[in-house]
């Protein structure tokens, strides 16, 4: 083999090399530029603070604070970890849920008639992250929750009003249903008459 | 009551005398009440069914009230094992009941239906009947035979008792009617004042004067008669059952002519069109190598190399033939099959008819299998998917019941139709809201017509919630819950809502969803209540279903009106009116 040829098939190896080179580089990067940008699950995503009802903040502020902002509760339950205020316009009353170091942990907002909406309230904090079945999903009230804004509602999707707001510290929605909301879940419950 | 010259002589209907005081004509009415009844008149008893140690306790059983309609609403019962083991003579008692309300109606016979299943899962029906007959002899003779329900013997069951229904209906009517006039001092002296008239006119005799027979409600004269519930009675099947026979034998007949058919097309398909293709196929290619052959020997290899491209396209050619042939072949086959197959499902569904699988209706056409059936639903209920015939007909007259409260069905029905599917295996009682336009309803559901309004109109009670804004207004009521009727552990339900709210299998874990339950179930069953059948309150018309008013003091209380007041005036006023 001459020099001529020598040199010759050494340019060809190095062409070949920087060929591939060139294909693994461009092939990584089209990769790179393709794949989707990753997103966090939102039923584990926690935003600071979360929502509160009239300054009352869930995981925030204590019983002390409730009865300050709105006074002595209507009624207690035995151990004093609720406290109902009685409502006007429902037999419903709105209620606060303490533990045990005397910490909001949920308040239940009760909505009157023709109150706010469900529209409103997508409106305001967005689409719905889940939607649990309720006690009374048999007539198309379902719970919308937030858990990474720490809100959900009591709702119906269909006719649009809403029966209660829940206040709690964001948490993921299984830990929502395991600590605050034992009735509710993510399948239907079998409910013949 | 006087209606044109017709008078109504009450006190007759009754069974009391003029001189009757108020108390004994309660007490009249409540005994001709349960004489009447569709649940406890014996309707559905076939006197084969029970043994006479069973059938005294069945009887013993309508006496006591605190026996639900089925085991499971029975508040002791958490699971059948442990109900039969605390109170085994309780369960026995049900296990009576449950077989009087299965005996005669194989549809709603869970043994029936394993029957129908195994036929379902592949078994020959004539080994699954042989094991059924073997099993359950003396069900097997009330169902009668594959045949005879072909020829009517059920329809013929099916007209008897659809007169009975009738029959007690209209005393049931005339009795309340009487209750009504009666029962209050007021209405008692005017109905008098006729009445006294009534006898001087036309009754000089003592004896009270009976001028209508309130069994006389029209018999259908064309209705083939049958002892309801005996041997079987095959001559009185009548031109239905001959009708379905023809129809079947034609059918039969047309169905086995085309299976000759379609087994010469299968042949000719399968096999004839594939050898065409070949022997095409052959030939072109013996052409093909002939001719190379004659280029070879006359002209040399030279000029053979030329004339190669016509052996290729011989080779082409005889593909394509041999495609063709093959295509025919599959297309063949493919006509044939389904010539095949035709028929044969069509003689399935012949002996499926035969066998029972579809009972024949006792009107209308002889042989329909239209599914869902044919019914007059009202309002905005639609039947979807299966439905057996008098289940169908049961939600239909619940339907039109429904219908006639107009405020109510424009609210139900602003937002279209709503489906009702017949779902017996996936439905635990009567039925089931599954959604804002579709409604599961079961074969206990729907197994007479007070079953059906009282379950159609409950579930509906749901959809209304769904579709409108009502069930929080009723939720928003601080007075409603002050006055509600309840009995045993259905503490803060209304009793007539047949499962305890508490019962584990709610698995409510917190009392704040308890009452919410609670509340929701309330609001469906106080538009149930809402409803009458045939102008008559339900409680008037369903008084089994009721009772439990009655247990709550000895005011004698037992309808919506008197027992829930201010239900009674939400009802009327929001949802009603």
């Amino acid at each position: 083999m001459t020099a001529k040829q020598l040199k010759k098939q050494s340019y060809k190896r190095a062409v070949i090399f920087i060929a591939v080179a060139f294909i693994v580089v461009a092939f990584t990067l089209l990769r790179q530029l393709t794949r989707p940008p990753a997103t966090p699950i939102p039923s584990q995503q926690t935003i600071e603070g979360g929502a509160s009802y009239q300054g009352i903040a869930p995981g925030k502020s204590s019983a002390d604070d409730v009865k300050e902002e709105f006074g002595e509760p209507d009624t207690t339950n035995d151990d004093k970890a609720m406290f109902f205020y009685n409502n006007n316009f429902s037999k419903y009353p709105n209620t606060f849920n303490f533990n045990a170091e005397g910490e909001v942990i949920l308040v239940r907002e009760i909505v009157p008639v023709d109150g706010v909406t469900f529209q409103q309230l997508e409106e305001k904090y967005g689409k719905y992250e889940e939607k649990l079945y309720s006690p009374i999903s048999s007539s198309g009230y379902d719970m919308f929750i937030h858990p990474s804004k720490g809100v959900s509602y009591l709702a119906n999707e269909t006719a649009g009003n809403v029966l209660e707001i829940w206040y709690f510290e964001p948490q993921s929605a299984q830990s929502f249903i395991a600590n605050i909301a034992p009735d509710y879940s993510f399948a239907p419950e079998e409910d013949s008459y | 009551m006087a209606t044109g010259d017709k008078f109504i002589d009450y006190y007759s209907i009754l069974g009391v005398s003029k001189d009757a005081t108020l108390n004994e004509i309660k007490k009249a009415y409540r005994q001709k009440q349960r004489e009447t009844h569709t649940d406890t008149s014996g309707l559905n008893v076939d006197p084969t069914a029970l043994n006479a140690e069973e059938h005294d306790i069945f009887e013993s059983s309508k006496k006591d009230k605190t026996f639900k309609p089925d085991i499971t609403m029975d508040p002791n019962y958490q699971n059948a094992g442990q109900f039969r083991a605390e109170h085994p003579d309780r369960a026995k008692v049900y296990d009576i009941k449950e077989k009087v309300r299965t005996y005669t109606i194989p549809e709603q016979d869970p043994a029936y239906q394993e029957f129908q299943n195994e036929i379902s899962g592949g078994t020959q029906p004539d080994d699954a009947w042989g094991r059924f007959v073997e099993q359950y002899p003396e069900k097997a003779k009330t169902y009668q035979t594959q045949n005879q329900y072909l020829e009517g013997a059920l329809r013929n069951m099916e007209i008897e008792r659809e007169r009975r229904w009738n029959e007690l209906t209209e005393k049931t009517k005339l009795i309340g009617q009487a209750y009504d006039s009666l029962n209050v001092d007021e209405l008692r002296e005017s109905y008098d004042r006729q009445y006294t008239a009534w006898q001087a006119a036309s009754q000089p005799s003592d004896s009270g004067g009976a001028s209508v027979s309130y069994g006389s409600s029209p018999e259908p004269s064309s209705a083939p008669r049958v002892d309801f519930g005996g041997a079987p009675a095959i001559p009185g099947s009548g031109a239905a059952s001959a009708a379905a026979g023809t129809v079947a034998k034609s059918v039969a007949s047309k169905a086995a002519g085309k299976a000759a058919a379609s087994a010469i097309g299968a042949a000719l398909g399968t096999a004839v069109a594939p050898i065409i293709g070949t022997i095409i196929g052959s030939a072109l290619a013996e052409v093909g190598s002939r001719f190379m052959k004659f280029f070879k020997r006359n002209t040399g290899e030279a000029l053979a190399f030329l004339a190669s491209p016509f052996l290729a396209l011989n080779g082409i050619i005889a593909a394509i033939a041999a495609g063709i042939g093959s295509a025919l072949g599959s297309v063949g086959s493919t006509v044939g099959i389904s010539l095949i197959a035709a028929p044969l499902i069509l003689a399935f569904f012949i002996y499926m008819i035969q066998m029972g699988g579809y009972v024949v209706p006792y009107s209308g056409s002889a042989t329909s299998l239209d599914n869902p059936p044919d019914v007059d639903m009202a309002a905005c209920f639609e039947l979807r998917g299966y439905w057996p015939l008098p289940n169908a007909e049961n939600i239909a007259d619940a339907s039109q019941q429904i219908a006639i409260e107009t405020s109510y069905v424009s609210k139900l029905c602003a937002n279209g139709t709503i489906y009702l599917e017949y779902q017996t295996a996936a439905v635990r009682f009567g039925g089931e809201t599954r959604g804002a336009d579709l409604i599961w309803l079961s074969s206990a559901g729907t197994s007479n017509v007070i079953a059906a309004l009282i379950t159609l109109a409950h579930e509906s009670g749901h959809v209304l919630a769904r579709r409108t804004n009502l069930l929080q207004y009723y939720l928003a009521s601080s007075l409603l819950p002050t006055e509600l009727p309840t009995a045993g552990d259905k503490e803060g339900l209304i009793c007539t809502y047949p499962i305890p709210v508490t019962d584990q299998y709610f698995q409510l874990a917190t009392p704040e969803a308890v009452q919410l339950k609670k509340d929701n179930e309330n609001f469906a069953e106080m538009i149930m209540l809402y409803f009458s059948l045939n102008g008559q309150n339900i409680c008037r018309a369903a008084a089994t279903y009721c009772n439990c008013f009655d247990d709550l003091d000895t005011d004698e209380r037992e309808i919506m009106q008197d027992v829930l007041p201010l239900h009674w005036t939400f009802a009327g006023t929001y949802i009603f009116n």
